[in-house]
């Protein structure tokens, strides 16, 4: 049984819409990509799944149970957490303040560990564990966002346009996490405009294009499909 | 048809005539014709709600007075009923209604008064007397609360030749501001002057400070205040104004006054603010005579300031009514028989404003009566003519030619919780 | 007198703090201005009043009454009428039209029921005077001042130092963030404002005891001074409000001493606009990183 699932979830913003009854699927372990162009959706998919947009439509069941336009919280309790695009880290907060931020519905006594294992995951964070958050470079706050991400041990984390703004050393660096972080056995679920080193790290993917899934593949398969070059790695 | 045309014009003429029969017969009446009079002589008091209502407003009069009504029977009476100040018009106006009912009682006539609501705004209060001012049965229009509202609407008044009487308004400029407006509270100026010769009187001609509330009536009270204060040699050292309302706090200026060591701190505002600006002064060991203004003569005063200001004056023009002071003190017939009269209407005791709003409709009613008839100008000679009258809201009132009104002068020192008359 | 004056100004500051530090806090969590604060103020007063003056019974109890009630007055305005307006996503004008809508039926509310003279209130705190130097000071007076400095020291641990407190940081910074770390944001707002409500029943009740009364305008008269206060010392800022309250408080007095009396409020809010033209983000406002 797929750890999520989405059944012909439409989302409407008013008379725009949005996502137009999209199914998708992810087994527990893989790394699935969502790729399309810009205004396609994918961050729609993202909200929608965590709770932070209405559902007008269709279901969305993790591990069996419907989540569908429940509390944001209830997401994170179940095992999904959102590390949402643009960052949004706390600027006010330290770096460590943030990832305590991530440990909230945390049991105190495994907060520790649990900061171990992020800064052994991250190392630069651990560097500047007291820096304030706002003053971070892009990609430190991109680490600190997936950082405090996993703070939540999520068994599913959603990883919304890491690449965005950040310089291609940088982003293969995120992606090198990406990989490890799928071994420490969490799935993943990633939205990417940046479709060639997304695909590459991935092993399915789905192409939204305005509200609709058009294609569905392996990524292997979706990389070496000349329609796919030509349409989203053009000028990348 | 011609024929036709004829009759019906024939038809038009005859009852034409008719009617001009009809209208004859009844030219040259003064005597009460019909029967629907409803004049009770007994004297018994009226509820607020009851008028005596016995008049067909077509032109002339079917009462037992003997007045000359002109279809004009009506008083109206602007004050503020919400608002802010809404415990003072209440008051004024309960007063007002009943000095109507029991003229109404003692002397057969019909007369009636209407209340508007002008909310303490000059601007609301300038919409209604346009409208009174266009109102054919209306003998006198009455400005309830203040001067603010009297000054307002004074020019539309003057300009209609309608009588206009203040019936709270103590700005010393009201009575100039029309041949017809009259104010009931003392004069201002006056006032002014004979509180500073009170205050000479019972605290010596020392250094005085004074603290008084940024109004139109505080600024003018004051300033005659301290000019009389000066002519007569006294040293005014302090002399600060407050925006009332804006802040409860006086400590401030009350420790630079301290600073100057006045004899005498005279404050001139509302009696909440006096009572806390009182309560300051003793917090801060302000040490001088306090003497505070006729405002402060009343129930609430007393609660706020409980026995901790003990030896404060206060001046006013206008008698106390509370219950503590009439217990103890020397009550005359009217005043007690008025007392009575408005608890059993309103189930609570008269201040000094239900004075002056009973006042000042008994001055309009008897000036009417005395000249018969509702003339504008008839009347406001009447008016003008009193002298000595013997008030509610005050003791020989008369009007002198600047159409000022003057009286005596009541001081009071609050101890233990009540008012003592000392003058 | 100047020591006098210092006093003076310190103790009508610290109710201004007692106050503004609600206000800042709802702003800061929300970014909203709330207008109601001030009506809570005065309604905490009323109820205090009614129900120590009108139902005899003991006055501290009626006081935790009226704390808990004014609580929930507060809460209830959110609960009711904000949080809608936040499902909806409705723009920030809406819920300050909210504030201002609650605040004027409060605010009448009271006048209607009880009447717009002033009652008299007892001071419970009357201990006597305490003399330094030629000035006096009220054992009131003290008390007030300290009630609003360990309830600012309270309220900083909440805030710093508790997990429910960096949560309502977090919300500050970020909402939509803060939800996506499992916060429940409806419930932490729900809380701020129900601590809003007691600090105003405390701030009114304080302010009633020192001046011996209560009226209808008190409401209306500071609610300008707690938003010059909270501004003024950096909004959203805890110790910002309570040093803003009492500078306010201090500036205010020394204008009315030494200047005049009758133009008070004017001078003082012109130094206020001065400042922030030289600190447009208060005395501890930093400039907002906003960098994400």
């Amino acid at each position: 049984m797929a750890l999520l699932k989405l059944e012909n979830v439409v989302v409407d913003y008013g008379s725009i819409h949005a996502l137009k009854g999209i199914d998708i699927e992810v087994e527990q372990g893989e790394i699935i990509t969502l790729i399309g162009a810009n205004g396609a959706g994918k961050s729609t998919t993202m909200k929608a799944i965590m709770g932070l947009t209405h559902v007008q439509s269709g279901h969305i069941l993790f591990d069996g149970q419907d989540i569908t336009n429940r509390d944001t919280k209830h997401m994170v309790q179940a095992g999904i957490i959102l590390s949402p695009e643009g960052r949004q880290v706390f600027p006010r907060f330290s770096v460590k303040d943030n990832l305590l931020m991530g440990a909230y519905l945390r049991p105190k006594d495994e907060i520790a560990q649990d900061m171990e294992n992020v800064y052994n995951l991250l190392p630069r964070l651990r560097e500047r564990s007291n820096q304030l958050a706002g003053s971070l470079s892009g990609g430190e706050q991109q680490m600190l966002a997936i950082g405090r991400a996993m703070m939540g041990k999520p068994r599913m984390l959603l990883l919304d346009e890491p690449s965005l703004g950040l310089a291609p050393l940088i982003i293969n660096e995120i992606f090198g996490m990406v990989d490890r972080i799928r071994e420490m056995g969490t799935t993943i679920l990633l939205v990417e405009q940046n479709a060639r080193i997304a695909l590459r790290h991935s092993d399915r993917a789905y192409v939204l294009e305005t509200g609709n899934i058009v294609l569905s593949d392996k990524a292997d398969k979706l990389l070496a499909s000349d329609e796919v070059r030509k349409a989203y790695f053009g000028g990348l | 048809m011609k024929a036709k045309k004829a009759l019906a014009l024939l038809l038009a003429l005859v009852m034409m005539l008719g009617v001009l029969a009809a209208c004859a017969s009844d030219e040259g009446t003064t005597e009460p014709a019909t029967g629907d009079t409803t004049t009770t002589e007994d004297g018994s008091t009226t509820d607020s709600g009851d008028t005596t209502d016995s008049t067909d407003t077509s032109g002339e009069t079917t009462d037992e007075s003997g007045i000359e009504y002109n279809g004009r029977n009506k008083l109206v009476m602007f004050g503020p009923l919400t608002g802010d100040n809404m415990q003072y018009g209440i008051k004024i106006r309960d007063g007002a209604q009943l000095a109507v009912d029991q003229f109404n009682a003692e002397h057969g006539t019909s007369f009636t008064i209407e209340f508007q609501d002008d909310k303490g705004d000059p601007n609301e209060a300038v919409n209604l007397a346009n409208m009174i001012v266009s109102d054919d049965t209306v003998i006198a229009a009455l400005a309830g609360y203040g001067s603010t509202c009297a000054l307002a609407t004074a020019q539309i008044f003057d300009e209609s030749e309608m009588i206009l009487i203040g019936v709270a308004a103590s700005h010393a400029d009201l009575p100039s501001m029309g041949e017809y407006i009259f104010p009931i509270p003392m004069s201002q100026r006056l006032e002014a002057v004979e509180f500073a010769n009170a205050t000479e009187e019972l605290a010596g001609l020392g250094s005085v400070a004074i603290l008084y509330q940024n109004t139109d009536q505080g600024v003018q009270a004051c300033q005659l205040f301290r000019d009389q204060w000066e002519s007569l040699g006294g040293e005014v050292v302090v002399y600060e104004s407050f925006v009332p309302g804006e802040t409860n706090d006086f400590a401030s200026v009350l420790s630079m006054i301290k600073n100057e060591n006045p004899d005498i701190l005279y404050v001139n505002a509302a009696y909440n603010d006096v009572a806390q600006i009182f309560l300051q002064a003793k917090q801060l060991e302000l040490d001088a005579q306090y003497v505070g203004p006729g405002m402060c003569v009343n129930e609430e005063f007393l609660n706020l300031v409980g026995t901790d200001v003990d030896g404060a004056l206060i001046l006013s023009s206008t008698p106390c009514f509370l219950p503590s002071v009439l217990e103890s003190g020397d009550v005359d017939e009217a005043t007690q028989a008025f007392i009575d009269a408005y608890q059993t209407a309103f189930g609570e005791t008269p201040d000094g404003f239900s004075a002056q709003g009973y006042d000042s409709v008994n001055i309009v009613l008897n000036s009417v009566l005395n000249a018969g008839t509702t003339d504008t100008a008839a009347v406001a000679e009447q008016i003008m003519a009193i002298r000595d009258y013997p008030g509610l809201s005050g003791y020989d009132m008369s009007y002198n030619d600047q159409k000022e009104m003057n009286k005596g002068i009541y001081v009071f020192e609050v101890e233990n919780g009540t008012f003592v008359r000392v003058k | 007198m100047l020591l006098q004056q210092i006093i003076n100004g310190i103790t009508i500051g610290s109710t201004y703090a007692l106050v503004a530090i609600g206000f800042t806090m709802i702003f800061g969590v929300l970014e909203l201005t709330n207008f109601s604060n001030s009506s809570l103020y005065m309604f905490g007063a009323y109820v205090t009043w009614l129900l120590y003056a009108g139902t005899g019974m003991n006055f501290f109890v009626a006081f935790a009454l009226s704390i808990v009630i004014t609580g929930v007055l507060g809460w209830s305005i959110d609960r009711f009428a904000l949080r809608q307006l936040r499902k909806k996503h409705a723009p920030k004008l809406s819920g300050l039209i909210t504030t201002l809508g609650m605040s004027m039926v409060i605010d009448n509310a009271i006048m209607v029921f009880c009447g717009t003279d002033s009652k008299m209130f007892e001071n419970f705190l009357d201990f006597g005077s305490v003399h330094i130097g030629s000035a006096v000071v009220t054992w009131t007076q003290i008390i007030i001042l300290i009630v609003a400095c360990v309830l600012m020291i309270a309220l900083s641990i909440i805030v710093y130092r508790t997990k429910i407190g960096k949560a309502m940081t977090a919300i500050a910074q970020n909402q939509d963030a803060a939800k996506l770390m499992g916060i429940d944001t409806n419930r932490v707002i729900s809380l701020t404002f129900i601590i809003s409500g007691f600090l105003a029943c405390i701030a009114g009740t304080m302010v009633a005891m020192y001046y011996r009364s209560i009226d209808t305008a008190m409401g209306s008269s500071i609610g300008t001074k707690i938003f010059a206060s909270a501004i003024l010392g950096g909004v959203g800022i805890l110790p910002g409000a309570v040093v803003g309250g009492i500078v306010l408080g201090v500036v205010e007095t020394m204008v009315s001493a030494y200047i005049s009396s009758g133009y008070r409020d004017a001078i003082s809010f012109t130094i206020l606009i001065l400042v922030l033209l030289v600190m447009p983000n208060g005395l501890f406002g930093k400039k907002a990183i906003n960098k994400v």
